[in-house]
């Protein structure tokens, strides 16, 4: 191993290439994205090469035993951020490569720690209502795009309803300058608001960087709803083009990814939420949810008092059967239901009203009426 | 989506059975009024627990539910395992919510926004609109537990995760009632 002591900050590329080429393995985790890191240092040319993938960059270093070994304590620490994400782990990432010249290739290397990182943190993703899978294939589909120099940004990838920009770029000639936009890329996103925060402000300036070097408005955006976009990495990290005749200005574009993120989370809600789907417009969509959280939260203060009315005495039996009983006819009343998730909440209320109208007194009811009528 | 979602209501039963047999004999002695409380606090402290941690809402339902004795008791027996970290979390929770406050009380009293007169009818209404919308999410923050530290997207995330859980909470306990009468009419 080269002393590696010096090549912490040490811009000295050709040096490291060399040190990359010649250093037997050490014991170090292989670290995907620094090999990749290196390929554009080498070979400028090909910027696309690493974007494509932290993964397709992991199959072609597994043959090889550790290539890239550095001993830096500094690349060693971001190992270790790569190897256990946190969200601080994100950040710290860029700022490890001080000594880099180009606030590009910072960028860069950057982007792949994320992508890599970004995989690990999704897996904690809360799952009910988040189904995109966060696997290689995202990266295989990115690999395949590479060439074309796209740039994707997923918005809040979501299970129903999910977008994709895909801001397709024709192949411009490589610059320097467009080495570092042709780079960015999608990084999945995990769900914490912090990190999107800081990683929002980081972005800003970077999309200030790109409004310098090119001319925003020529980009053309296209928007695809493609079952592999379901695959892809939910993004930390949104990278937006302004579209022509609109702003370039940081602030417009933060604002116009907020306001579509926001959005696509009503969407959601409307799905949820029993008789929305005609619905269009924030407020609207508002007052039905509050309607909707203080009747079911009406509902489980009544439920709740009707079962402390229960005697007593038969409590303990009834909890017994209780559960057994609901945890078998679980599965049969499931299926009984047989409903798409969209359309749930009309029948449940409705088969469950009769039985209530059965068994029950009339001032009881009524507070079920006032409820379905709400429910429609 | 069915099975994600029966897994939920399981889970929920599971441990507001465990919350409830922490009263055990004493709900013989206790008022109605009372047993009421219990079973609705036992059920929300099951509700949490099933999403233990992971969301905002939860973890304020899990502090709130931890300042008085009781719920101490019922937070320590249906999280035991987890209950050092949650509760850390939860405390951890209401040191950056005051924190939050006070950043929106000064951010409030510096900005007043002035409509100008004589503006173009779409900018009225335009700015209605976003009172409205204002308004109508306070009124969601106070709903939803916990709700009033957040920022507009993370609430709209957690108001959906808390609507979910609040629906196989009311599944669960109307079939339990259900289930309770059939055996108290039957015997």
């Amino acid at each position: 191993m080269d002393g590696s002591g010096d090549n912490n900050g040490d811009l000295g590329y050709q040096n490291r290439a060399e040190s990359v080429m010649n250093c037997p393995s050490s014991g170090m985790n292989t670290n995907p994205f620094y090999a990749s890191a290196w390929d554009p240092v080498v070979s400028l040319s090909r910027p696309g090469n690493f974007v494509g993938s932290s993964t397709g960059s992991q199959s072609e270093f597994s043959n090889s035993p550790f290539p890239i070994v550095m001993e830096n304590p500094g690349i060693s620490n971001t190992c270790h951020l790569v190897r256990y994400p946190s969200d601080s782990g994100f950040i710290e990432l860029v700022p490890k490569f001080p000594g880099f010249g180009s606030g590009n290739f910072s960028e860069m290397v950057g982007s792949l720690g994320l992508t890599d990182c970004s995989q690990i943190v999704n897996a904690g993703c809360p799952p009910n209502y988040k189904e995109a899978n966060n696997e290689s294939t995202s990266h295989g589909a990115q690999r395949q795009e590479d060439h074309q120099l796209s740039e994707e940004t997923t918005i809040g990838a979501l299970p129903n309803g999910k977008r994709r920009r895909r801001v397709a770029e024709s192949n411009s000639p490589f610059d320097p300058n467009k080495n570092a936009e042709g780079e960015f890329q999608k990084y999945p996103s995990g769900e914490s608001s912090d990190s999107a925060k800081e990683l929002d402000e980081k972005k800003q300036k970077i999309e200030q960087n790109r409004g310098a070097n090119s001319c925003g408005k020529q980009v053309v955006k296209q928007t695809k709803d493609n079952p592999q976009s379901r695959e892809a990495p939910k993004e930390n990290y949104i990278h937006v083009r302004a579209r022509r005749g609109q702003a370039t200005n940081s602030h417009s574009l933060a604002e116009r990814v907020r306001r579509e993120k926001i959005s696509e989370r009503m969407r959601m809600l409307q799905e949820l939420v029993p008789g929305c789907n005609k619905i269009t417009g924030k407020a609207v969509m508002l007052d039905e949810i509050i309607n909707y959280v203080q009747s079911l939260q009406q509902q489980v203060e009544f439920l709740s008092m009707k079962l402390a009315t229960v005697n007593p005495e038969l409590y303990n039996d009834v909890e017994r059967i209780q559960s057994k009983d609901i945890l078998h006819s679980r599965g049969g009343n499931e299926a009984i239901r047989g409903l798409s998730p969209g359309t749930n909440s009309h029948p449940v209320f409705t088969w469950d009203f009769s039985t209530w109208h059965t068994s029950h007194s009339k001032s009881q009811s009524t507070f079920f009426s006032s409820t379905s009528c709400y429910i429609r | 989506m069915r099975a994600p979602r029966s897994v939920l209501k399981q889970q929920f039963l599971k441990k507001w059975m465990m919350g409830l047999q922490v009263f055990g004999s004493a709900k013989q002695s206790m008022s109605i009024l009372e047993r009421k409380k219990a079973i609705k606090l036992s059920a929300d402290i099951a509700l949490a627990s099933t999403r233990a941690g992971r969301t905002c809402w939860s973890r304020a339902i899990i502090a709130d539910a931890s300042k008085d004795d009781d719920g101490k008791v019922l937070v320590q027996h249906l999280l035991s395992p987890e209950s050092e970290r949650l509760k850390k979390a939860s405390t951890g929770l209401a040191m950056e919510n005051k924190r939050v406050r006070c950043k929106k009380i000064l951010k409030r009293s510096c900005c007043i926004k002035r409509v100008r007169k004589g503006a173009s009818k779409v900018v009225l209404a335009k700015s209605i609109s976003k009172r409205i919308v204002k308004r109508r999410t306070q009124v969601l923050k106070s709903l939803v537990p916990g709700g009033e530290f957040m920022d507009d997207i993370s609430l709209i995330e957690e108001t959906l995760d808390y609507m979910v859980s609040l629906r196989a909470q009311v599944d669960v306990m109307r079939r339990s009632l259900a289930k309770a009468t059939e055996v108290v009419n039957g015997k």
